[in-house]
């Protein structure tokens, strides 16, 4: 044997020890985490917000419109009240084929955006149920805290399940226990398991929340006299309400209560305010850029109500909606005798066709003073960007009509104040921090009169009503614009002081003020389901649309009963799991 | 490389199976060997063994196992001869009377002589490896090699090529009792000497030469004289090949295997390793060209995953796996193709088992080249010339545009929105002479008209351009005749104590995409030193700098907006600034492409690599070797981009940005081998080693952007300086990620050769990787092949038109880990889908996390299982080689992670192994040499065919992954995979012609479920009721083709005639089909992602009722009928034949002190043959996914037209 021998083993031998068993184990790397870092109250604290922050709808596959939180894509331009807006064009990679098959009533199961609600609506039960496997494995949590955290969790799985469920209808549940994601049935009807879930909220939930965005045990409670509602459990519902309206309080414990002003719903300085169920809570910040900005609503607002936006083109009030703010003699909607509603058998004035620089007189006549805080028109000012110069600020008219979207749209001196706009690098222009109410009081208090209607007292639901109008013509006007020599609006407005001649005609006046009070808040079309008279009022409303300028969008659409109610399931969904059920038609 | 591991004999390391003559086996002699094996086996893994003869060993350490009873002296010898490396010299008058005995047992070669010769009136003394035993008081005596020389012949002379340079380290054998062999020194000269007369074989042979065989009689003390002159063109069966962790002589290769040589990539104007390939090798398909120095795709013996297909690249030893672990970098920024020795493609388990995990794909073994003993040799290598595109796509005229857009309207019944560019108050669009581009909208007017004042001109909030009716041919603009050129100068040698090699290249390739290039410098070092006899040190390195711009091929890259984009655009506004669209829908709905390139002059990629090994090997032992080697990768990349403020095209334009960033990953690997090698009684080969590797790769990327930089141009474009500018403030951002994989294998491998004739190999792997779960992070993996040399059989050696005949089989498992780290775990993020502002502050949010991706505890590696029957066989002197193989390649349990249900979030799936599939194939190589006269050709064709087929999805029949993803959001798929399809499958309605009249409606399936109805049918596509249904849906959806082609093939001819070469290759695919649905970005008036802007002249042959054989259906925005739903409409023949290379050379001869000159011409692409109508056949991206589709990103081929010289002395 020779020297090197020795030698080249020594160095075999030491290079080798240098390998421990170790070497394999390689944790993952940049912002990734394993979940065994969760079990612990900081880290289900953290869940818990990434649970809260999907009620934004943007996910990671969000298509912004497509999931939007807000609903409005489903709920408001397939109700009459609101066109898609925009160009018409398709093609724009953010103004897809889709948003406007859904306005026609031509979705497919095909359509992108109705897999992307779904995914986004079960990425927020799959965040919650995140919550709920972390609490359980918690090591420095009490068994008290432990329920807090899992109540909190089922109350926004409630809610996403709920969200879907009258989206589809026919909707899988899905608790921490699912694993298995390929053979679900979405045959069984799951309201009683989503009122599990918001009852587990309601029995469990904190009374006063720490923080101003949390849910508290009321909204669980509200939310579960919503669900009454889509089922008809109106006794319930009726008794549910009445516990609220004594005793429930908002999550900073402030007594539920209207706002003075209206617009305080929809303002950056009056959030969660005693009137807030519960609000998605949307800001415009660095560290969720943008992601908790209200994407879902960006470019709704009108184009040339800021220089930087510059989607703005959608979501635009129908003139159907805006003859609904017209009042009669008494400052009533104008329903006859009968309840029905006369407002659209003929156009409010309005300057479809005519340019900006063209001098136009607007409306003349007594119109709902909320009108204004729903709907930019020509001649009015715009929140505080100026007065609307009408076409100007509409993208194509024939396409969207006159009229641009107001609701949730931020203030100028909120943009200016950093609420709002162009954040960075990003083309994100028409971030909003303004909260989206999923459900404020004045919706409650109008759940309540639908109750009273069906399972109480309509003198009481009457009272409910005049509750949410007398804010109205109480609270807060748009400055009108006088500039032109004549006033732009003529505000008039009154309560039903007398008894509802029947329960249709009671019927009627609920359903209205539901229209004016939350109309473009993403809840309409799911409220003409529920009624049962989604099939009728859409009918009429697209006969009558086809004589109205824009209606080469909406020619060739037709409610279709049995099937139009609910959306299809989307096709892909299918696909991956195929023991889900199509809905009926599609 | 060259010297790594040196072509040698293979000896034994297990003596038991090596029994000597006497049929006694002995263990003895072998037991301190084996010790050591098993000392180095437990203590490190291990490494390969080959060993060296040659090497200075003492007599005295030397031992042999002997044992003599009363037998001649000569046959004692012969014994120590057949255990040693030593050879004996003598003169058989003074031996043959000896006869000897010794008692059986174990000595030391100097021990054994002294009791050999103890009663002769012999002596010995040693020479080198030559033990010379002679009669000391001999006359002749005085010269002890004298005494040698006497006995027996002597054969020398000079070997050298047809130009009359010696051939260095040619090799000469001489066959018959025993081998007995030398090699050539630096002047081509050789001398063998002690040639016990006979009648021999005498055979001579080197790299890249035609093997010469003779026949030679030597009678006792006779002097030969012997010249050769080699022939170029080599042997293929001659060839070394680099196989796993060591090499072996191509006849002894018992697995598939495609060599491509420094000829045949010298001959190649190409500029990366892919386009080296493309043509020249069976089983080994390279598709696309994304631009200059993108990489093309290979596969080798089609798609195995629906991950990762690249394959491994071992560049002198140095593993680098491309395109993995988020590294940009791709071969052509390692390497220089000038700089390669041979290329070799591994392509059966046998062969890319002992690469394990990484060489699943398939292997391409570089070897770069190395000095070669002789004087300092210095060669420069350049060509010069222009490329332009092969084909690009033609475009309308605005009107043409204008008028389709305003009937398609009309189509639809709908009003024509774009009143306010157009004017339609005459029925028909009139172009606008000037477009505004506001905030508000987009107008068109007439000159005067106030509002086209240029006093209201403002970049940001309205710009004004004059509209060009003659039209803007962007693809022109875009794409324009570009230069490239090449250099590359080397300097070589080698002593017999050390070798080196300098390569210095620089490449500067122009694209013909307007600012974009690949800029090369590159430096290769590779030298070796013998330290020791016993110890050899070297390193290869290579540092490369390239700066790079150029186009991804994401779904909207420049290429693609280009065929959207309006001709009545023009390139500048009126104040001069590049024009933006304002992404208008009106005017192409995209961004301006030209403008963007405008500015992607300052937009800039850069690369560095270090790529390099370093090793030291040890021959402690006779026979055994010791190797460490680390090999290292770092690669840097740096990127800057500067947006300009005119180049923010949606009006307004906040602010000019610049984004800087770069990614760093280090992979280091360390490698330690054992090998040994022994051949016993001339007849066992045996070699054997054993190895540990370990490996660490780490990566990092960070980048940040910050805008409104005042005062822009290029030297105030930094992150620093930001917000100086009077413009919106802008926000500056970061960003950053990382990643880190560890490996540690097991390895070993036997390969034994009986007689030359039996070939037996054996291959074991146990890989370890850090990305599994740690229940499954390790798999084992083996492979086996045997061999069988039919030509050396007596049977068949009264054939004698066959040179050499093999036939041989494989089988083998390699492993694959390729897919992301960690992933196998429960993965929670925090970026920003996470934080909520549950304080409700408008202006700040709370972290939250959120499921990131799914967990799949139980993963784990994939398989890659193949067999491999083939034969490889030269006839007619060698004239014509054979090379065939049929493979069977099945991936099992594949790692994929298929689309989780919606109703699991919006989490990454979990991966899962879930998924079977087979290629079945053959492949055929002919190489043929001869010549007419004095004008020499050699040709080669190769021949592939390869089947994929899907064999199991996760148990279910009817299960499948969806692929071909297409759309904004891309929600449309046009393949799938399933059982019993090929991978990535077309799939979709058949597509049955166009609705002509009401009853052709009426009559048809119903189509409501694609939005085409009995009201707005008229001129749609009519799909196939293929279940008869009366429906058209999702049932009615079928596989609509296999992307793959049914066979590839490539014809090599170079002919050679006095000074003048020749050379031509021609290149294609036969029935492959491409899903061409780029033809949505501009036949149709509502594709996914069309504007209103581009047109292709196709889109005016639209269905109308007075033209109803159109090929396209009614012009029409009723986006309701979709006519784009995925169908047989878009599918077209993918075949193709090109000539892809045509080279003329002419060598100057004789001029002094030159050793070489000669200058070419060659056309690349020259000429394609293909019915395919978009702008090239080659369409894969390299995404297994993505197979065939046509996506109108690909950046279009280019044919090239080049002069060059290669210059030597």
């Amino acid at each position: 044997m020779k020297k090197s021998f020795y030698i080249c083993l020594v160095l075999m031998v030491l290079l080798f020890g240098a390998c421990k068993k170790s070497f394999l184990e390689v944790a993952p790397q940049g912002n990734q985490v394993t979940l065994e870092k969760f079990y612990n109250k900081a880290g289900v604290q953290q869940l818990l917000i990434g649970a809260y922050h999907d009620l934004t709808g943007i996910d990671v596959k969000s298509t912004w419109w497509g999931t939007s939180g807000t609903n409005w894509v489903y709920g408001d331009i397939t109700s009459g009240d609101t066109y898609l807006g925009g160009t018409g064009g398709n093609g724009n990679p953010h103004q897809s084929p889709d948003a406007l098959n859904i306005a026609n009533f031509k979705t497919l199961s095909t359509t992108n955006f109705l897999d992307d609600k779904w995914t986004a609506d079960y990425d927020g039960v799959a965040r919650a149920n995140t919550v709920i496997i972390a609490a359980g494995k918690a090591t420095d949590m009490t068994d008290a805290q432990k329920e807090e955290a899992v109540a909190e969790a089922r109350f926004l799985r409630g809610h996403f399940h709920f969200d879907a469920k009258k989206m589809w209808n026919n909707v899988p549940y899905v608790d921490e226990t699912v694993t298995n994601f390929s053979k679900l049935s979405n045959t069984e009807d799951i309201w009683p398991q989503i009122e599990a879930d918001l009852r587990f909220g309601f029995d469990h939930m904190l009374e006063t929340q720490p923080l101003a965005g949390q849910a508290n045990k009321w909204a669980a409670a509200c939310y579960i006299a919503k669900c009454y509602l889509f089922e008809q459990k109106f006794a319930a519902a009726k008794a549910l309400l009445d516990t609220i309206i004594a005793n429930g309080k908002n999550s900073q414990g402030v007594k539920y209560a209207l706002m003075p002003c209206y617009h305080d719903n929809f303002d950056v300085g009056t959030e969660n305010n005693s009137e807030s169920v519960l609000q998605t809570n949307f800001s415009v910040d660095i560290t969720s850029l943008p992601n908790n900005a209200n994407l879902g609503e960006t470019g709704v607002s009108p184009v040339g109500t800021a220089a930087d936006v510059t989607y703005g083109y959608w979501k635009q009030p129908s003139f159907n909606l805006v003859n609904a703010f017209k009042t009669d003699v008494n400052g009533l909607p104008m329903l006859d005798a009968s309840g029905s509603d006369t407002s659209n058998v003929s156009n409010m004035k309005n300057d479809m066709g005519v340019t900006s620089v063209t001098p136009f007189v607007p409306y003349q006549g007594t119109v709902d003073p909320r009108l204004d805080w729903s709907v930019g028109r020509r001649g009015v000012p715009y929140l505080d960007w100026g007065v609307d110069p009408g076409a100007d600020w509409v993208a194509s008219q024939p396409f969207g009509g006159p009229y641009v979207n107001i609701k949730n749209m931020f203030r100028q001196s909120e943009q200016d104040a950093g609420f709002g706009g162009i954040i960075s690098a990003y083309y994100y222009v028409g971030n909003s921090a303004v909260n989206y109410n999923i459900i404020r009081y004045a919706d409650v208090l109008l759940w309540a009169a639908e109750a009273e209607i069906e399972a109480g007292s309509p003198d009481q639901a009457r009272t409910y009503v005049n509750m949410v109008r007398n804010r109205a013509l109480t609270g807060c006007t748009v400055d009108v614009d006088n500039s032109s020599g004549s006033p732009s609006a003529n505000y008039f407005m009154g309560l039903y002081n007398t008894p509802w001649a029947s329960k249709d005609v009671a019927r009627s006046a609920v359903r209205m003020e539901r229209r004016l009070e939350l109309s473009q808040e993403g809840h309409r079309f799911f409220d003409l389901v529920r009624w049962g008279i989604a099939d009728t009022y859409l009918n009429a409303f697209l006969t009558t649309e086809k004589t109205r300028g824009v209606g080469s969008i909406l020619s060739t659409a037709t409610f279709k009963k049995g099937q139009h109610e609910y959306f299809p399931i989307p096709l892909q969904e299918i696909i991956l799991d195929p023991s889900l059920k199509q809905n009926p038609g599609y | 490389m060259e010297f790594l591991f040196p072509q040698r004999e293979i000896a034994c390391p297990f003596p038991a199976v090596c029994p000597e003559p006497g049929g006694v086996p002995h263990y003895k002699g072998w037991i301190m060997k084996l010790t050591c094996l098993l000392v180095a086996i437990g203590c490190t893994g291990l490494q390969l063994l080959m060993a060296n003869t040659g090497k200075s060993q003492e007599l005295n350490e030397v031992r042999v196992s002997l044992e003599c009873r009363n037998e001649p002296l000569r046959g004692a010898f012969t014994k120590i001869e057949q255990q040693t490396d030593f050879r004996f010299a003598y003169s058989r008058k003074q031996v043959d009377n000896y006869s000897v005995t010794l008692s059986r047992g174990n000595y030391t070669v100097e021990k054994a002589m002294e009791l050999l010769l103890a009663n002769t009136h012999l002596v010995f003394r040693r020479l080198n490896n030559k033990i010379i035993v002679y009669m000391p008081d001999d006359p002749a005596a005085g010269g002890a090699e004298g005494a040698a020389e006497q006995s027996g012949g002597t054969i020398h002379g000079k070997i050298t090529n047809d130009k009359d340079e010696p051939v260095v380290g040619a090799s000469l054998m001489l066959k018959g009792a025993g081998p007995k062999g030398t090699g050539a020194g630096t002047d081509g000269g050789y001398s063998l000497t002690g040639i016990a007369p006979g009648k021999y074989q005498l055979q001579v042979s080197a790299i890249g030469y035609q093997n010469i065989v003779r026949d030679v009689t030597i009678t006792e003390g006779q002097t030969l004289e012997l010249n050769f002159q080699l022939k170029a063109g080599g042997n293929a069966l001659n060839e070394v090949v680099v196989t796993g962790y060591s090499r072996q002589n191509k006849r002894d290769v018992t697995g598939a295997a495609s060599t491509v040589s420094a000829a045949a990539i010298a001959e190649s104007p190409v500029t990366t390793v892919e386009s080296v390939l493309q043509g020249r090798v069976s089983g080994v398909t390279v598709d696309g060209q994304g631009g200059p120095g993108n990489s093309q795709t290979i596969r080798i013996r089609g798609v195995s995953t629906l991950g990762n297909n690249d394959p491994l690249y071992v560049i002198d030893g140095v593993q680098i796996r491309m395109g993995t672990g988020s590294t940009s970098q791709n071969i052509s920024n390692l390497l220089n193709p000038g700089e390669i020795e041979s290329i070799t493609i591994l392509k059966d388990p046998s062969l890319i088992a002992l690469y394990g995990s990484e060489g699943s794909n398939g292997v391409v073994v570089i070897t770069t080249k190395t000095g070669k003993i002789g004087a300092p040799r210095f060669e420069y290598n350049a060509y010069i010339g222009w490329q332009d595109p092969r084909k690009l796509p033609s475009t309308i005229t605005p009107q043409q545009q204008a008028n389709a857009l305003f009937g398609s309207f009309r189509n639809a019944n709908m009003a024509f929105p774009y009143q306010n560019f157009y004017d339609t108050s005459s029925g028909t669009p009139v172009l606008p002479d000037y477009i505004i581009e506001g905030s508000v909208t987009n107008l068109g007017v007439k000159t005067g008209d106030p509002r086209a004042d240029a006093s209201l001109y403002d970049n940001a909030t309205y710009r004004i351009l004059q509209a060009n009716k003659a039209g803007t041919n962007w693809w022109k603009a875009m794409f324009k005749s570009a230069m490239t050129e090449n250099h590359q100068l080397s300097l070589s040698g080698a002593t017999d104590k050390s070798n080196y090699a300098i390569t210095m290249g620089y490449l500067d390739d122009k694209g013909i995409l307007l600012n974009s290039y690949f800029k090369r410098l590159s430096l290769r070092v590779n030298t070796q030193f013998k330290v020791k006899p016993w110890l050899r040190i070297g390193e290869n390195v290579e540092l490369s700098y390239t700066t790079q711009s150029t186009v991804n091929r994401n779904a909207t890259n420049e290429i693609a907006s280009l065929y959207m984009l309006s001709p009545l655009m023009p390139k500048y506004d009126i104040a001069g600034n590049l024009a933006g669209t304002n992404k208008a829908l009106i005017l192409g709905n995209t961004g301006n492409p030209y403008t963007s390139r405008v500015n992607a002059n300052s937009n800039k990629n850069y690369n560095q690599s270090i790529v390099g090994t370093a090793y030291a090997e040890a021959e402690p032992i006779k026979g055994l070797v010791y190797t460490n080697q680390i090999g290292f990768q770092f690669f840097p990349n740096e990127y800057h981009s500067y947006t300009p403020v005119e180049n923010q095209e949606p009006i307004p334009a906040p602010t000019n940005i610049v984004y800087e960033g770069g990614s760093y990953s280090t992979d280091w690997r360390w490698l330690n081998k054992l090998s040994y090698t022994l051949t016993l009684a001339e007849i066992h080969k045996i070699s054997a080693f054993v190895g540990y590797e370990a490996r660490e790769f780490n990566y990092r990327s960070y980048g940040g952007t910050t805008g409104n930089i005042g005062f822009p141009s290029a030297n105030t474009q930094y992150l620093g300086n930001g917000n100086t500018g009077s413009g919106a403030p802008y926000v500056p951002t970061v960003s950053g990620g990382g990643d880190k994989v560890t490996n540690a294998s097991y390895f070993g491998n036997v390969t034994y050769s009986l007689m030359d004739k039996y070939l037996l190999t054996g291959t074991f792997r146990r890989d370890g990787s850090s990305k599994f779960g740690p229940a499954r992070q390790y798999g084992n993996f083996a492979a086996g092949s045997v061999g069988w040399r039919l030509s050396s059989e007596q049977f068949m050696q009264n054939i004698g038109w066959i040179s050499d005949l093999k036939v041989r089989a494989s089988y083998g498992a390699v492993g694959n880990d390729a897919y992301c780290s960690g992933c196998y775990l429960a993965i929670l993020s925090g970026n920003n889908f996470g934080p909520y502002d549950l304080g409700g502050t408008n202006t700040s949010s709370l972290s939250g996390y959120y499921p990131y991706q799914l967990p799949n505890a139980a993963l784990h590696w994939e398989a890659g299982h193949s067999t491999n029957i083939g034969f490889d066989a030269a006839v007619f002197n060698n004239s014509l080689t054979v090379n065939f193989n049929w493979f069977n390649k099945e991936t099992h349990g594949l790692i994929y992670a298929p689309p989780s249900s919606g109703t699991a979030g919006s989490a990454l799936p979990a991966y899962e192994n879930i998924m079977n599939f087979t290629n079945k194939g053959i492949e055929l190589e002919l190489g043929y040499t001869n010549h007419i006269g004095k004008l020499r050709y050699d040709m080669a064709f190769n021949i592939s065919t390869y089947k994929n087929r899907v064999n199991f999805i996760n148990g279910l029949d009817s299960a499948f992954i969806q692929g071909g993803q297409f759309g904004s959001n891309g929600a449309t798929y046009l393949s799938r995979s399933t059982v019993g399809k090929a991978v990535s499958s077309f799939y979709g309605y058949e597509y049955e012609g166009l609705f002509q009249n009401a009853s052709d409606l009426a009559n048809h399936a119903d189509e409501s479920s694609l939005g085409i109805t009995a009201a707005n049918g008229l001129g749609h596509v009519k799909y196939k009721d293929l279940n008869k249904d009366g429906v058209i849906d999702a049932h009615d959806e079928t596989y609509l083709g296999d992307p793959n082609p049914k066979f590839s093939y490539g014809f090599n001819l170079n002919v050679y005639y006095k000074n003048f070469d020749i050379g031509i290759l021609l290149q294609g695919v036969y029935g492959s089909k491409i899903f061409n649905y780029a033809r949505t970005l501009s036949q149709f008036p509502n594709g996914a992602v069309t504007g209103q802007g581009g047109l292709s002249p196709a889109a005016l042959d639209t269905w109308t009722p007075t033209n109803p054989n159109a090929k396209l259906p009614i012009f029409s925005q009723d986006l309701s009928a979709n006519d784009l739903s995925p169908s047989s409409f878009f599918i077209e023949s993918g075949s193709y034949m090109r000539v892809k290379n045509l080279q003329l050379g002419y060598t100057i001869p004789n001029l002094k002190g030159v050793r070489r000159l000669r200058v070419y011409v060659q056309a690349y692409n020259l000429i394609t043959f293909t019915h395919y109508s978009g702008i090239d056949p080659e369409v894969n991206d390299g995404d297994p996914h993505n197979l065939g589709i046509d996506y109108g990103t690909a950046y279009p081929m280019t044919k090239k037209y080049l002069l060059g010289v290669n210059l030597g002395f």
